[in-house]
């Protein structure tokens, strides 16, 4: 049988889904609004006002940039002023989204789910938004962007680190398996590694299962999940550590030593004088007629090591889902996230911070069901970023910004102008300016601020 | 790379061509995701959204993709919140004199299942230029019809 529709029945449904679509209704009001630009309860300004209010603008954003800068060149007052500032307003009843907001944040568009890192001069963007082209973007102040590179077709970036003039990007490649009509029959995931020595314009690209990778004083580590197929009868999984001197070639440097019956998962790494592999660790799975797939163990524990040999786990206070790439070391402790439910399925969230890797202190940031999803350090200042778990219904998804001076006390950063519905995924910061990313329904938003 | 708006056009003029161009065919694929009672909403917050926050339809690099990209995420989002609940059988069954059964089984198709049969089988646009105004990818479309098909066939060939 043909894979299409019979004839008549396609006749059919071509005559439904006219009949459908005749039902659209003129909406003549919609006509005012557009071409008589205006939108109900909103004015927009004369190009005149525009302009001038994007003068005031641009020259507000500069000031901080000149103040900071000792010598400043024409390319970074003149140039690097962002042509998206230029739609500032002067009329306080129109809603500025790129200008710099009351709170000092401009906001701008970015490509949807872009991960980001800080660089010796700027910022390093990867984005990937409709698996075909993964691009690279570079910006010296998080405003103007320009294209760098690719990763190539398929390529979806998931953490991207920077260390000595080496990028390397951690993700997978992604590919539609296909039947032989060519029917799609699903997605191949490889995960891969790639990296980059000059920012992001030619990159090598290896094979490798890693989830999370943090550079360190000799390169980079990374960490990952390996499965043991030897025994049918059992879901095993062996946590992995790799080690990279530039980020190309890639060592083995341990795996858990798990007993008979026992399973280890890597999931987080990030160095604090050594490196700390976060992860979980416990009996796995049955497979046979248990028809389950999560492999994931239930206790949290710690690995420490000097990046050649592994110590033993650690018992760990952590209660919950590690989040990815959402461990950092900061002046007060390091800090993690993590969700409860299922790996995937979040339903709460919360905070931790410990001195030693091992035992957690739960931190009161903001009540209410938020997932956490990125951790910068900035100097004494830490800014976590995060959102609603639950879409509540309202009229937007909340998000937010929270910082603290001491690991202890957070208060909420006001962003004003951030579109609604937009879920903050990643918070980073330069010499210069911090930024923040994230994914609102249709794309991506970004948004930044001199560094104070 | 080059901003994606450029206050120095003036903007007024293309907004009214873009608008004239594309508002039939915007409120026609709105109708078919979220139904005739919603449709004129959806577009409404669509136009005002972009207004708000690239001060014109004429600053996007490619307005038409966009508009129907942001249209069916705007849909999506409002059947997810509940906001639309369209195609309901009653509705169907007083509005569509030609086959409500199978009516029925594309409204209950979801959303961007729905947005690949509209388009390929009524507009009948090819595969790939479904794929743009979806943003997504020709093989996923293909996927996406694939399933309708599967779905329709229920009533269609039954």
């Amino acid at each position: 049988m043909s894979n299409d529709l019979r004839e008549m029945s396609r006749n059919d449904l071509r005559r439904v889904l006219g009949e459908m679509e005749s039902l659209a209704p003129l909406a003549p009001e919609l006509d005012t609004a557009v071409v008589g630009h205006s939108i109900p309860g909103q004015t927009r300004p004369h190009p005149f006002l525009v302009a001038l209010g994007a003068a005031v603008a641009v020259f507000a954003l500069a000031l901080p940039i000149i103040l900071l800068t000792a010598t400043p060149t024409t390319e970074q007052t003149g140039e690097s002023v962002p042509s998206s500032a230029m739609t500032a307003t002067s009329s306080p009843d129109t809603t500025p989204t790129t200008a710099p907001s009351p709170g000092g944040w401009w906001i701008d568009d970015i490509p949807m789910g872009a991960v980001l890192t800080s660089v010796d001069q700027g910022f390093v963007s990867v984005a990937n938004e409709n698996l075909t082209n993964s691009e690279v973007r570079t910006s010296e102040d998080g405003m103007v962007w320009e294209t760098s590179g690719s990763l190539g077709e398929g390529a979806v970036p998931m953490d991207v680190e920077w260390n000595g003039g080496i990028l390397v990007v951690v993700g997978a490649i992604v590919t539609d398996a296909t039947d032989a009509e060519g029917e799609i029959e699903g997605r191949t995931h490889t995960p891969a590694i790639w990296t980059s020595a000059d920012r992001g314009a030619k990159w090598t690209r290896v094979e490798l299962g890693a989830s999370d990778v943090t550079a360190t004083p000799d390169g980079f580590a990374a960490v990952g999940i390996e499965r043991d197929d030897s025994d049918p009868d059992y879901i095993k999984t062996q946590g992995v550590l790799w080690t990279s001197p530039d980020g190309a070639t890639w060592t083995e440097t341990a795996r858990s030593d798990d007993p008979e019956g026992v399973s280890s998962n890597f999931r987080n790494v990030v160095w604090d004088q050594q490196l700390l592999i976060l992860g979980r660790r416990g009996p796995h799975s049955v497979t046979e007629g248990s028809g389950l797939e999560d492999s994931d163990p239930h206790d949290n524990v710690t690995w420490f090591s000097d990046g050649a040999s592994l110590s033993d786990p650690s018992p760990s206070s952590l209660t919950g889902h590690l989040d990815p790439d959402s461990t950092a070391v900061t002046p007060h402790g390091i800090i993690a996230t993590t969700h409860w439910s299922t790996p995937t399925v979040k339903t709460e969230a919360a905070v931790w911070i410990s001195q030693d890797g091992t035992n957690w202190t739960m931190l009161d940031i903001e009540p209410g069901s938020y997932e956490y999803t990125d951790i910068v350090s900035i100097g004494d200042e830490v800014l976590i970023t995060g959102y609603e778990i639950v879409d509540t219904g309202g009229d937007g998804i909340d998000t937010g910004v929270w910082s603290s001076m001491d690991g202890a006390t957070w208060t909420r950063i006001a962003l004003p102008g951030l579109p609604e519905f937009t879920k903050l995924q990643q918070v980073v910061a330069s010499e210069s300016a911090i930024v923040i990313a994230g994914d609102q329904s249709s794309t991506g938003v970004i948004a930044g601020r001199p560094r104070p | 790379m080059q901003p994606k708006w450029d206050l120095t056009r003036d903007s007024g003029v293309d907004d009214a061509a873009i608008w004239r161009k594309h508002k039939e065919e915007l409120i026609r694929y709105a109708t078919i995701l979220v139904g005739a009672d919603h449709s004129e909403d959806v577009l409404s917050t669509v136009v005002e959204r972009i207004l708000r926050r690239h001060g014109s339809l004429s600053h996007l690099d490619d307005a038409r993709p966009y508009l129907f990209r942001a249209v069916l995420n705007e849909s999506r989002g409002r059947i997810r919140r509940r906001r639309a609940i369209p195609w309901e059988r009653e509705f169907i069954e007083d509005h569509i004199g030609f086959r409500p059964d199978v009516a029925t089984a594309v409204g209950s198709l979801p959303e961007r299942q729905r947005a690949a049969v509209y388009l390929t089988y009524w507009r009948d646009l090819p595969v790939s230029e479904v794929a743009n105004l979806m943003g997504c990818r020709p093989g996923t479309v293909k996927r996406y019809l694939h399933l309708s098909r599967d779905r329709l066939k229920e009533v269609l060939e039954p």
